[in-house]
């Protein structure tokens, strides 16, 4: 397969009001998050891709096509969207079946839906009106109506949004297991730790605009003008600190006695994790724990903002 | 033994045509409509009781068809072909069979479909049709019909599609019905071979009334996310456009020498499929057939019935059976049927562009 993704100068105006601005991007195949802030973009993003939505400037191809009202591409597209676009009155059977007749899946519909549907843990209930079910069993409705005709591509809207925590895990082992067997997807939230526990792949939108795109920490690494922050927890916490000082180019050390940590900060991550097993075992002291809170999303993408 | 693969399958079928996928909307929205209202379900029921008052009228008119046929022993069957057309017609219809039997049936269909299929249609529209678009507006369901290959005309098609069904289970599916019945009930097969065009004109009819009606509706239902606006915007419509032409037509009756405009029939809806209708149905020249074999007194008949139609101020209109007058005043009233077909064609098309702007305008939001 190519390239998942690749815009170029990709700009949508609702009038005056800009809706993605100048994308400029490239994806491969994988389970990518599209990650932002309520507003940021993400919606219209993922409608320019479904082609819903016409660019107003540039180019877009997925999956090698261009999505305005490309039908070829349509039937390799899956959308699990955001709002629960339900008729409360059909059961989730009838619902997935009759979406799967309207992907063309035709007599053997009914069949797929219900194999969708066991995919998604929805077999209990399938068989109830949609109007009875709770937040999480519409969720995996929802996503069985996306994937009931085998997408290429599955394009996930805040999948986790209202779903308890046994559901959460299980939307999660499934995007796994999906992205394992070869479907590329995409997960749009705006809750950055629900995404980072499904990829590691990011692009992050915000204010129309892509910030960055690729794993966390190389995003991260690429951030020098931000000192990356590396928590250590040892029993003599004074006693390291002076050691890294005096063995490393640091940016700043504070010691939190109460906690029995050290919060380092450091432009060269790479040096420091070579050289702190040395310089410990050097000063006799053990480490119990080592964190770098910079290598998470949320760190990430707040220096992001801060810098646009 | 093989251990056998029961893990999730990828789908390997041949996908299906664009027709097919666009009919699985309206599968899809039938049964919803068909589940969730009780009202639709009695409307369909009583969509089948005007037979039971058409059928009598059939068996009538093929028993006074048949010269063999005495009219006295059977005075209930004369009686009740007479209620709508006179003696003499029904004596030129035993004379020629032939040539009077299509017309008069054809009148007949018509009136099914004027009296009351078009009414109970209109009644159904207003309780399956409302919430087809705006239900979709409200949940955002576009996001999800869009987002399969599907187009924008394929879902208003889908859509449309059921509105249509629901109209021909009123018009076309009984017409057929009443029709078979009738055929049975005739004395002899000639009636088949001389009636037949009446299928094809009832599904013409059928269509007529039902695609414009539901691009109106879905048109409606297009502008609002809450089906209680469209369903009492479609009910002010139909209802108000219908009385406004009924105002009209009876206070140019009751006025001399003056006419209904003929752009009357553009207020009211119904009306105007009906106008239509009738010219599928041929009722004008129907009705001169009937009239104009009766010679000169029946020439004189037919011409004054027509004439009085078409001025409505003559006072001796009110004096005429009720049955004829009201087909003559059908005939020859309001706009030509051409007009009326016209009028429903742009009516359809600026129904259709709007529903479909709004479909793509809601995408955006």
């Amino acid at each position: 397969m190519g390239a998942l993704l690749e815009a170029r100068s990709l700009t949508k105006l609702y009038g005056v009001v800009i809706g993605v601005n100048d994308i400029t991007l490239d994806l491969e195949p994988g389970v990518i998050g599209l990650l932002g802030p309520n507003g940021a973009g993400k919606s219209t993003f993922i409608k320019l891709i479904t082609g819903q939505l016409r660019p107003s400037e540039g180019q877009l191809t997925v999956l090698g096509e261009r999505p305005w009202a490309n039908m070829r591409l349509f039937k390799r597209i899956g959308l699990c969207p955001e709002q629960d676009s339900f008729y409360d009155q059909l059961s989730a059977l009838e619902f997935v079946t009759s979406l799967a007749k309207i992907s063309g899946l035709g007599s053997g519909a009914k069949e797929r839906a219900e194999q969708a549907l066991e995919r998604v843990g929805a077999t209990e209930f399938m068989h109830r009106p949609i109007g009875t079910y709770s937040k999480g069993m519409r969720q995996r409705t929802k996503i069985a109506q996306s994937i009931v005709h085998d997408p290429d591509l599955l394009i996930l809207d805040e999948p986790l949004t209202g779903t308890d925590p046994v559901c959460r895990r299980e939307i999660m082992d499934l995007v796994a297991s999906l992205g394992e067997e070869g479907t590329s997807i995409l997960v749009a939230s705006h809750v950055l730790h629900e995404v980072q526990s499904m990829t590691d792949e990011f692009v992050l939108i915000h204010g129309g605009r892509i910030l960055a795109s690729g794993k966390v920490h190389e995003i991260r690494s690429l951030m020098n003008e931000f000192p990356h922050r590396i928590t250590i927890k040892c029993d003599d916490t004074r006693k390291l600190a002076q050691a890294l000082i005096s063995e490393l180019p640091l940016e700043g050390v504070s010691i939190d006695a109460e906690q029995g940590e050290i919060i380092v900060m450091t432009r060269d991550p790479g040096q420091f994790y070579a050289r702190l097993p040395r310089i410990a075992l050097q000063a006799g002291i053990h480490v119990r724990e080592l964190t770098s809170a910079d290598d998470n999303l949320e760190a990430v993408f707040s220096y992001l903002i801060s810098v646009h | 033994m093989p251990i056998a693969e029961r893990g999730y399958r990828h789908w390997e079928g041949k996908r299906t045509g664009a027709l097919s996928r666009c009919f699985a909307i309206t599968r899809f929205e039938v049964s919803i409509a068909y589940q969730s209202s009780r009202l639709l379900r009695r409307f369909l029921f009583i969509a089948w009781m005007p037979i039971l008052y058409f059928c009598p009228l059939f068996l009538a008119i093929g028993y006074v068809a048949d010269p063999s046929n005495d009219l006295r022993s059977g005075a209930m069957l004369t009686e009740i072909a007479g209620e709508l057309f006179p003696r003499e017609v029904i004596e030129q219809l035993r004379e020629n069979p032939e040539i009077y039997l299509p017309a008069i049936w054809s009148v007949v269909f018509y009136l099914f479909f004027a009296w009351t299929q078009s009414l109970l249609s209109m009644i159904v529209v207003a309780i399956a049709g409302p919430p087809l678009i705006a239900r979709d507006h409200k949940s955002k369901a576009f996001l999800v019909y869009f987002s399969k290959p599907i187009q924008a005309w394929q879902y208003l098609l889908g859509k449309l599609a059921t509105v249509v069904f629901f109209v021909l289970s009123m018009t076309l599916i009984p017409a057929l019905l009443l029709y078979s019945i009738s055929i049975a009930l005739s004395p002899d097969g000639t009636t088949l071979t001389a009636t037949l065009p009446i299928i094809f004109k009832a599904s013409l009819a059928s269509l007529i009334t039902a695609v414009p009606i539901g691009l109106v509706v879905l048109m409606i239902s297009s502008l609002t996310k809450d089906r209680r606006i469209a369903t009492f915007a479609w009910l002010v419509l139909w209802i108000f456009g219908e009385i406004s032409f009924r105002v009209l037509t009876a206070t140019s009756a009751l006025s001399a020498n003056a006419r209904p405009p003929a752009w009357a029939s553009l207020l009211s809806l119904r009306e105007l499929s009906m106008r239509a209708v009738s010219g599928i149905f041929q009722v004008r020249s129907s009705i001169e057939t009937v009239f104009q074999g009766l010679g000169e007194s029946g020439d004189r008949l037919s011409r004054k019935m027509l004439r009085l139609a078409e001025d409505m101020g003559d006072p001796a209109a009110l004096e005429r059976p009720r049955s004829v007058q009201q087909i003559a005043d059908l005939a020859g009233m309001g706009i030509t049927p051409e007009l009326a077909t016209l009028a429903l064609i742009v009516l359809s098309i600026g129904c259709g562009f709007v529903i479909l702007q709004r479909a793509r305008k809601a995408v955006r939001i």
